[in-house]
């Protein structure tokens, strides 16, 4: 008999005395469209984040939010 | 645009119990996405309407896209009659969630959640999976991409421990 699978790396969500089935335990379902995307995906960059503190990454977005909305600025002023 | 510290430290202010979710929250785990509005799932319950309401109250809390001048009032009956809300507030967009797709509302969620410490304030952010998970059944084109950064993400996260 095949042994019963451990519980899943993620906890199912208690609701009361139901013991709901989130589906997010792990490996998720491949799909081919996200596989076909992770490919270009820019690891190197992840892997600096993940170097970096919660707050450190809040703020790098927020830098990122200035920038662009410049870049938004100059694009209209330069071509209407 | 949104000024991410200031949306937190208000509703963090305002005792408001939410989990913040989408692009900010995906940003936080490692995302190197940009993101420009903060999505928060806040808690349906009698008091925190209320909470919520009294903490963006001063920050002109307005549908977004809607043309100006509608009869839209900010306050809890507003609240407790609709759900999901787009608004623009004094420090940018903010979606203030009663239910998201694939993760229902907070209850569901808060033990999915993980309290991290930010800007000198404490808040519950999604965890990585379910985050995944909800983007996942969101099911727009727009997220599939995203949803390969966040596993990407979740590969890179376990190699690194």
């Amino acid at each position: 008999m095949a042994a019963i699978s451990p519980p899943p790396v993620w906890r199912r969500a208690r609701l009361g005395a139901m013991d709901v089935d989130r589906g997010w335990q792990r490996p998720f379902e491949p799909d081919p469209v996200i596989e076909a995307y992770k490919k270009d995906v820019d690891r190197t960059l992840l892997r600096e984040n993940l170097k970096r503190d919660v707050e450190e990454r809040l703020r790098d977005l927020m830098r990122l939010q200035r920038f662009a909305e410049e870049w938004r600025r100059a694009a209209r002023r330069t071509f209407g | 645009m949104i000024d991410i510290e200031t949306g937190l430290r208000v509703l963090a202010g305002g005792q408001v119990e939410f989990i913040v979710v989408g692009g900010v929250a995906a940003r936080a785990h490692g995302s190197a996405r940009l993101t420009n509005d903060l999505d928060v799932l806040y808690r349906r319950t009698v008091e925190n309407i209320a909470r919520v309401v009294v903490a963006l109250a001063g920050h002109s809390p307005y549908l977004r896209g809607a043309p100006p001048g509608l009869p839209f009032h900010w306050d809890a009956d507003t609240v407790r009659k609709g759900l999901n809300f787009t608004l623009t507030t004094t420090f940018g967009d903010l979606d203030l969630l009663g239910e998201i797709t694939g993760g229902g509302r907070y209850e569901a969620l808060q033990a999915d959640s993980t309290p991290v410490a930010v800007f000198g304030i404490e808040v519950r952010c999604l965890n990585l999976e379910p985050l995944i998970h909800v983007k996942r059944a969101a099911g727009r084109p727009k997220d599939l991409e995203a949803v390969a950064e966040l596993e990407a993400l979740l590969e890179e996260r376990d190699r690194s421990c």
